[in-house]
């Protein structure tokens, strides 16, 4: 899809990209051709859904983008499901071989294999989370689209400039989104999803360790304890400066104004 | 439904002007480069590792009353408070001749990973007040959203040190009805996303804040860039907004753990069991006057949320000044330039705590 004149990289230039596809799909959903009546309806149906589906692989076009950071960090959710099976049918594709799912774990290679079905796990359980979300925000999309049908049908419809149509969809978007985002099952979802790309990427971090072992580079869960020990004694040090420093009541030493300006100001 | 007729071609002209009007905005904003945020001057007056305290230089002569010790939220950065000198909150208290210090909590690297909520507000939260209170002898404590959050534990554990205190867009009770964002976060697990993460990308957090409303945040605001295209000066100001917004420090990972189990899974502050340092946070020892700011659609920290504290805190000198409009909107918002003159009416007609009776 060309980004026209526009930067497809910012928001604006997505944004204003996204008017001109809103403008195009609305068009499709209302053509003549749609059959009108309950045939128009479902097209609207699919219009929401789609917007809202999207997101779940990072190409929403109506603003539901925000979702797809979660997996920002790993390789595009749309692979996962691809992954997975590729590791599934031992095709080569990592250190593993060819150790599927179930397969015992059995010598020198046990640890890693382990490892390895453990982060075959949790694609799968993330891509099964993925899917469940992306349900669900279908299922809103299709309200939303029920709701802009209801828009579309009063009188004054047909005679409002495109801008207006534009921000009346996104009126029914975000409601039908607020009044589903506050329930328990999209909170459910939302949140299984999140969890289940937080242990995928951590069963990947697992796996890279390793490989940082194997080169001599300090891995990630050393760095960590260093750290630690480090504030630990960050805190320590304070915690002495603190009780031996005289407190505010013996060193005050009262001013009621700020200097004045002087000749530049770092800021 | 019956298909409305459309008129195709009036549709095809009106998105033809908007594409036209949408590439003028853009190539204006191109020509405006890097805006500048933040240019009231101050001077560093203590620092520790990331963090900052600045004191600001007068503007004003001055009005008699104790400094103000701002203390800013983790999540984004203050200049908010400062965003362009005729749309500074900073810039007005000190031309209403009030003192004006601003603890910046910086931009933590990894080794803020092991920072914990305590080492931020008995350590330099508390460092920061007493080095005030060694200049001036007494100070009032302005805490802004989350950091109005650490502003309120800290007065609660060391009321003696604060004389007065005001909360700005501040959640106290994070399980209101409205809270959206308390709501997701009860089904996360924050050990295993600390854990995974460790300092928790700021990218992230934007990526949750704009999926409360991601139709609006995402882009319907950006089409309103087409409706300023011929207007520089609001385009600016637009930069200088989404600048803010995205500019996104990580978290320290301890501290974004601690934070988000016990505010918001657990309520903690309201419920009064959060503890730091193995001291418990009670609100009712918040003695001190208290003014509560905040803004009546806010989608971030409800105004539920902020309200709770009347019922929690042990002021007898309590009040709330709502503001109309968002999280951001009361900073910048034509409403927001009377803000510094409200606060220094409130701080002027308000005893401080050294002179306030506690109550019965």
């Amino acid at each position: 899809m060309s980004a026209g004149p526009f930067d497809a990289f910012s928001p604006g230039g997505a944004a204003a990209e996204a008017y001109v596809r809103f403008a195009r799909a609305l068009a499709e959903a209302l053509a003549p051709s749609a059959g009108g009546g309950a045939a128009t309806l479902e097209a609207l149906r699919r219009f929401g859904a789609a917007q809202f589906g999207a997101a779940q692989v990072g190409t929403a076009e109506f603003g539901a983008a925000p979702f797809a950071f979660w997996a920002a960090p790993l390789p595009g959710a749309a692979g996962l499901a691809d992954a997975a099976a590729a590791f599934a049918r031992g095709a080569g594709a990592t250190p593993a071989g060819g150790a599927a799912a179930g397969a015992p774990p059995l010598g020198p290679n046990r640890e890693h294999q382990l490892k390895w079905q453990a982060w075959l796990a949790a694609a799968q359980a993330c891509a099964a989370a993925a899917q469940e979300f992306a349900l669900v925000l279908g299922e809103i999309g299709a309200t939303a689209g029920e709701r802009y049908a209801t828009r579309l049908a009063e009188p004054d419809a047909t005679s409002a400039p495109l801008r207006v149509l534009f921000d009346d969809w996104i009126e029914c978007a975000e409601s039908a989104y607020q009044a589903a985002a506050h329930g328990e099952r999209f909170c459910a979802a939302h949140a299984r999803y999140a969890n289940a790309l937080v242990a995928w990427r951590a069963a990947q971090q697992a796996i890279a360790d390793d490989a940082a072992r194997a080169f001599g580079v300090p891995t990630r869960t050393e760095v960590d304890e260093l750290q630690r020990t480090v504030r630990e004694l960050q805190r320590e040090l304070a915690s002495r400066r603190d009780a031996s420093a005289p407190t505010a009541a013996t060193t005050r030493k009262p001013r009621a104004s700020a200097p004045r300006r002087r000749r530049r100001a770092p800021t | 439904m019956n298909a409305p007729a459309f008129d195709g071609a009036k549709w095809l002209a009106e998105a033809t002007d908007f594409q036209q009007r949408a590439l003028r905005a853009t190539e204006t904003l191109a020509r405006l480069g890097r805006v500048e945020v933040g240019t009231t001057p101050r001077d560093a007056v203590h620092a520790e590792g990331t963090a900052t305290l600045y004191r600001y230089r007068s503007l004003a002569k001055p009005a008699g009353l104790p400094p103000v010790l701002i203390a800013y939220a983790l999540v984004n950065r203050p200049y908010m408070l400062d965003l362009q000198p005729d749309r500074s909150l900073i810039r007005g208290l000190l031309q209403a001749g009030l003192d004006v210090y601003l603890l910046d909590w910086g931009v933590p690297g990894r080794a803020e990973r092991w920072r914990t909520l305590a080492d931020h507000v008995t350590g330099t939260l508390h460092r920061c007040v007493e080095h005030v209170r060694a200049v001036h002898g007494e100070l009032t404590l302005l805490g802004v959203c989350q950091g109005g959050t650490f502003a309120l534990a800290y007065a609660a554990l060391e009321p003696a040190n604060v004389g007065r205190l005001i909360t700005m867009v501040t959640p106290v009770d994070f399980h209101t009805p409205e809270n959206l964002l308390a709501k997701w976060a009860r089904g996360i697990d924050f050990d295993a996303l600390v854990a995974s993460f460790g300092n928790v990308p700021g990218e992230l957090l934007n990526a949750c804040f704009l999926s409360l409303m991601p139709f609006r945040l995402g882009v319907q605001k950006y089409l309103a860039l087409a409706d300023a295209a011929d207007d520089p000066e609001a385009l600016a100001n637009f930069l200088r907004m989404e600048q803010w917004i995205f500019d996104s420090p990580d978290q320290p990972g301890e501290t974004f753990r601690e934070f988000m189990q016990a505010c918001y899974q657990r309520n903690a502050l309201a419920a009064g069991t959060l503890e730091l340092d193995g001291r418990r946070v009670d609100l009712q020892r918040v003695t001190m006057p208290v003014l509560n700011v905040y803004a009546t659609q806010d989608h971030l920290v409800p105004p539920s949320a902020s309200r709770a504290l009347a019922r929690l805190v042990g002021s007898r000198h309590y009040a709330e000044l709502p503001l109309e409009g968002g999280h951001i909107g009361i900073y910048v918002s034509s409403r927001a330039r009377r803000l510094p003159r409200d606060l220094a009416d409130w701080l002027a007609a308000r005893p401080s705590a050294r002179r306030t009776r506690r109550r019965p």
